[in-house]
């Protein structure tokens, strides 16, 4: 047996689906071996390790956020069913939800007092990630994205995105947001947040420098403020 | 929940009962949560992934005939809402967030500082639990979702065929393939993962 059809069997030998008399050929083409033995004890290794992976919790209000969307969602497809008189369009299922971007929007997350979950910034130095189940997402928090609509001048005419996360915004909470911009922070949006989008889109003249958003509850006693300092575009 | 219940909660669901589908989702959330992080690697895509998903589930269950188990129809379209969003972001060729946080890490790891650092024990654990997902991260997407549909969701080579519209050989040959792949991702960080 070669070696290039020996690697072909290791799964189903570690998963002990080979008949007998391939497991027999294989075993015998791994005595003789070494290198194809310990890629087996290492594809078992990594495949015991793939079957551990932990769990993770949810997020904190995902549930009501969902219902609150769907609700959102089905009040729009009731209402486009009423304007059309169609009880069922197939192509909605597959409309796009996002916006397209021109090409290299830039992309960007940023936080300020809160904290925020990165993937990188959890491997980064510092260590403060010491728990899976204790992830930072579990905190409100605010994703930021600045889409210009010239790549090629990130800095003039785009799309400035917040997407919120972890936030108790069920409909009776009212979360409301309002987006700040410049030294005099002048207001530039203000808007109820999940009615029916997870995130804001503000259109702007150019790219701003500092931008402050505050998101304040109406019912509820929940405000949170964060300002970020966008760092200086260097082009696609 | 049994089968029959499942079938019966379905059912209501297709009819717009807003109180069942509450119910449906309770029942699925976390595992559909989980999937979308395996998948994406990252929390709050996750989320993203996880309520598109949920949408399309309320947007499509009519059309849910019952010959899948619903939960193969279910991560079908999770996948399917992942592998979309992987390939919108190539077109764009988005300029990635961990390479822009990474520019940012600084004034990132400033403002964040862990409150009370557990056990040594619980880092390095976490440190493997990250190093491995990470390495899913860097396999191809549908290695990736193959991957994570086997291992972390425990489906058979069956439903994985089900769910990625790909015939049991290919998805047999195709993990195979993943896992050796992962394997050899995982080789400069063996010693993290040392029976
Ligand atoms: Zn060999």
């Amino acid at each position: 047996m070669q070696c290039q059809t020996a690697q072909e069997l290791f799964s189903d030998y570690i998963a002990q689906e080979l008949d007998r008399a391939m497991t027999l050929s294989l075993e015998h083409h791994l005595s003789a071996c070494p290198a194809c033995r310990d890629e087996v004890a290492a594809l078992r290794r990594t495949w015991q390790a793939l079957d551990r992976m932990p769990r993770v919790d949810l997020p904190p209000y995902f549930h009501e956020n969902l219902i609150s969307r769907i609700v959102a969602e089905q009040a729009r497809v009731e209402q486009e069913a009423a304007a059309r008189r169609a009880a069922w369009d197939w192509r909605w299922l597959f409309r796009p939800r996002q916006l397209a971007f021109g090409a290299a929007a830039l992309a960007l997350v940023l936080a300020s007092a809160e904290v925020i979950q990165t993937q990188r910034a959890a491997l980064g130095p510092v260590g403060w990630v010491t728990s899976l189940f204790r992830h930072p997402s579990q905190q409100p928090h605010i994703r930021v994205e600045w889409a210009p609509e010239n790549p090629a001048d990130p800095a003039r005419r785009g799309t400035l995105i917040v997407r919120w996360y972890a936030m108790p915004a069920t409909p009776d909470s009212g979360l409301t947001y309002s987006v700040l911009t410049g030294p005099q922070d002048t207001s530039v949006s203000t808007g109820v947040l999940f009615q029916p989008d997870t995130d804001a889109r503000i259109q702007l003249e150019q790219r701003p420098e500092t931008v402050r958003i505050r998101v304040t509850g109406a019912t509820t006693r929940f405000r949170r403020e964060w300002s970020l300092t966008l760092p200086k575009a260097s082009g696609p | 929940m049994t089968p029959a219940e499942e079938k019966l909660l379905i059912e209501r669901c297709k009819q717009g009962d807003q109180a069942a589908f509450d119910k449906l989702i309770r029942a699925y959330e976390r595992r559909v949560y989980n999937l979308a992080y395996r998948l994406s690697g990252n929390y709050d895509e996750a989320n993203d992934i996880s309520v598109d998903a949920f949408l399309r589930v309320f947007q499509a269950i009519r059309l849910f005939r019952g010959d899948a188990n619903f939960s193969t129809w279910l991560f079908r379209i999770v996948t399917n809402v992942y592998l979309d969003r992987r390939k919108r972001m190539k077109n764009r060729q988005h300029l990635s967030l961990e390479e822009y946080i990474e520019l940012e890490e600084n004034s990132v790891a400033r403002q964040v500082e862990d409150p009370s650092p557990g056990p040594q024990a619980t880092i390095e654990q976490t440190e493997r639990w990250e190093k491995l997902q990470e390495a899913i991260n860097a396999l191809p997407d549908y290695q990736r979702a193959m991957i994570v549909l086997y291992h972390t969701e425990g489906l058979s080579y069956e439903e994985i065929a089900q769910v990625m519209s790909l015939n049991i050989g290919t998805v047999k040959s195709r993990l195979n393939r993943a896992r050796l792949l992962l394997r050899e991702k995982l080789e400069p960080i063996k010693e993290l993962f040392g029976s």
